[in-house]
């Protein structure tokens, strides 16, 4: 495959969007997302020969999408560890995130962004299956047929995810809003 | 309404907000962009620097050859000129030159 033939150019302009909001809703940054999907679909140019055809095409690019999600996020924290470390070296230089329960704004706007924050946050802190089983699942609208599929797992070990993160997800939200952080 | 069932309200709030993401799409520079990455990425692989370090280890295996070679010929050449000595003490002892004599043996032989 050629990156100027007509199969490749089909390929993507046939996932693009949905590797994109696959990356955005793992990252929550549109930036990030175009970078990340460019990268995804390099992946797929390079080693579209291992492609086997044992599970089918839009499976395979959607679970190097995940990968390729969770690797940057894994970047970013241990860049943000290593921030923490020179902030603590460095006293007061450091960048503070707000922590604290939400104050009330009359705005529904910002009110709404304010929860999503704390809502990524909290996903954010699940266990990473459970963080890929519903973000696949509720988020990004794939059923949990396709969501097996991409994480190579049984239905049932995804309804039992979904379920775990859910429950995981409430209680961090209520512990949020109660003014008792994890 | 109570403090606790704020708290559930806010937190069914929040998680309602999972399904009312919003969906990006791709601008139409997607692929053209693509592209560009991939050609610069084929073309730093292609790069001299790069083709450089296919070789490296044929070089690192060259060098290694010179310096044993380098190594064997100082040994062996040391090794040689030690029983060139030991001979010349013989040789000297042996028919009774010592001193000058003995070194005159040497230098003459020895050269």
């Amino acid at each position: 495959m050629h990156a100027e033939t007509a199969d490749f150019r089909s390929i993507v302009e046939a996932h693009q969007d949905r590797v994109l909001n696959i990356c955005y809703k793992f990252l929550h940054n549109r930036e990030d997302a175009e970078d990340t999907a460019q990268e995804v679909f390099m992946e797929v140019f390079r080693s579209h020969a291992q492609f086997r055809g044992e599970a089918e095409l839009s499976t395979w690019i959607h679970r190097i999408a995940v990968t390729k999600s969770l690797d940057l996020i894994r970047k970013r924290k241990r860049k943000k560890r290593l921030g923490s470390v020179k902030s603590i070296i460095s006293i007061g230089e450091g960048r503070v995130e707000p922590t604290g329960p939400p104050t009330y704004r009359p705005d529904t706007a910002v009110e709404d962004e304010e929860y999503r924050q704390i809502l990524y946050r909290a996903i954010d802190r699940l266990p990473e299956t459970q963080k890929i089983a519903l973000t696949l699942s509720r988020i990004e609208g794939f059923s949990y047929k396709e969501t097996a599929a991409i994480m190579e797992t049984s239905l049932g070990s995804v309804e039992s995810l979904v379920f775990r993160a859910k429950k995981n997800l409430r209680t961090s939200l209520s512990r949020t809003f109660s003014g008792r952080i994890d | 309404m109570s403090e606790e069932d704020r708290i559930k309200e806010r937190v069914e709030k929040t998680m309602r907000l999972m399904e009312t993401e919003e969906r990006l799409k791709a601008d139409p520079w997607f692929f053209t962009r693509l592209q560009a990455r991939i050609s610069a990425r084929n073309a730093e692989l292609l790069s001299p620097v790069r083709q450089g370090g296919r070789w490296r280890p044929v070089v690192l295996a060259a060098l290694a050859g010179v310096n044993i070679t380098i190594a064997a010929l100082w040994t062996f050449g040391n090794a040689e000129t030690r029983h060139k000595e030991t001979a010349m003490a013989y040789l000297a002892r042996d028919y009774g030159l010592t001193g000058e004599a003995g070194d005159w043996l040497y230098n003459t032989i020895g050269e």
